[in-house]
């Protein structure tokens, strides 16, 4: 028996990061596709996320979400603090914000509508 | 009269005889994991060379544990983020470091990797069965007409090249409306759907059963490789399962079989991404 416990513990620690990724799945809209979860090709959210910016004029601007940076983090764990963070970031280029969403897709065969994750207004 | 010596160790580098193969092979994920970006394939790279040239078991477990001990800052840092084969390397990290610093290093990696090989496909059942989207088929059918890794398959299926673009544009721009679905996806969704089921069970149960499952273990992970990233090759998660079930074999003819499925996949998915991806 001596030394099982050295078997146990990677196993036991992935367990458990993947239930504190369940976690922040259920309680904070994270991506189920990342985050150490193993739950990739589950389900039909994940890596098709889609960032929502709307300027002071009305128009509206959508960045897929699978680009690297910024964005991509935001749209993975839309909390309120990555959104300003993503707002910050974009204001920083030059882009007048009045509200910034986070969009999943849904997905009822054949139709294709989308859902608000998280929103952001007036950043 | 030859006699075997039991007490010189052996300094050739991967030597599929030499239990040290299966960490030398493991260098080599953290290329294929990392390769990302020039700042992570660097880093990827120099952790291979480093690690092939220390030889000292001394020395080995400290390079190990600082490897961990890096990799586990970035696993923080980018948790949100987090790619899973990225996270099974970090795991990897961890559990090549505890096997060397006790005895027995070989026995307990080889049982570390069972187990861990065990967990991430319980988890990958877990998350299916939890989602309504993977039960019903919706899943597969929507992996099938937008994702483009999927395209060549999607087009076998009797989708036309413009009908996945066109999809695949609707998505990109967040519109809503009616997607194209054509030809036998729809059938091929729900056997993809139920196919994958049976075979991430198969695999978690085998290797659970261990040695009771003898070849058969090696040969449904084999099987789930050839399937599952035959069709789209995430050569970072298929190169990890490999290395570790490289661990779990002791002949050299084993050792071999594992590194060359895993080199094959390398070079396959290289190929594949730039015909199919561009």
């Amino acid at each position: 028996m001596r030394g099982n416990w050295r078997i146990a513990v990677i196993p036991v620690l992935m367990v458990v990061v993947a239930i504190a990724h369940g976690v922040r799945v259920r309680a904070f809209d994270e991506n189920p596709w990342v985050g150490a979860g193993f739950g990739m090709f589950a389900e039909i959210d994940g890596p098709q996320r889609a960032i929502e910016v709307t300027n002071p004029a009305g128009g509206v601007v959508v960045f897929p979400a699978n680009l690297d940076g910024t964005l991509a983090r935001a749209a993975s764990f839309p909390t309120s603090g990555e959104l300003r963070r993503l707002a910050d970031a974009l204001e920083r280029t030059g882009v007048e914000i009045t509200r910034l969403r986070v969009l999943r897709p849904v997905y009822t065969s054949p139709q294709l509508t989308w859902e608000e994750v998280a929103s952001l207004d007036n950043p | 009269m030859t006699t075997l010596d039991l007490m010189t160790p052996r300094r050739h580098l991967l030597d599929p005889a030499d239990p040290r193969f299966a960490i030398q092979v493991a260098l080599f994920s953290f290329v294929v994991v990392v390769h990302s970006d020039v700042r992570r394939a660097i880093f990827g790279m120099v952790v291979a060379v480093v690690g092939l040239l220390i030889t000292d078991r001394r020395f080995q477990i400290w390079f190990w544990w600082a490897l961990t001990t890096v990799m586990t800052v970035w696993f923080i840092y980018e948790w949100p983020t987090l790619d899973n084969h990225v996270a099974l390397s970090v795991y990897w990290a961890g559990a090549i470091a505890f096997a060397l610093t006790g005895p027995d290093w070989e026995i307990t990696l080889a049982k570390l990797a069972r187990w861990m090989i065990v967990t991430v496909f319980g988890l990958a059942v877990f998350w299916k069965l939890a989602s309504a989207d993977f039960i019903s088929g919706g899943f597969f059918e929507w992996t099938l007409v937008v994702d483009p890794r999927f395209a060549p398959l999607s087009q076998l299926l009797g989708m036309s090249g413009e009908a996945l673009a066109a999809n695949r544009e609707t998505v990109v721009v967040a519109g809503s409306g009616e997607l194209a679905v054509g030809g036998a996806v729809r059938v091929a969704a729900q056997w993809l759907s139920w196919g994958t089921l049976a075979l991430e069970s198969a695999v978690a149960i085998l290797w659970g059963l261990g040695e009771r499952a003898g070849k058969w273990r090696h040969l449904v992970l084999g099987l789930f490789a050839l399937i599952t990233y035959g069709l789209v090759p995430v050569v970072g998660f298929g190169f990890m399962l490999l290395v570790m079930g490289l661990a779990t074999v002791a002949t050299s003819k084993a050792r071999l079989g594992y590194a060359s499925a895993a080199l094959a996949l390398f070079l396959y998915a290289a190929v594949w991404n730039w015909v199919v991806l561009g």
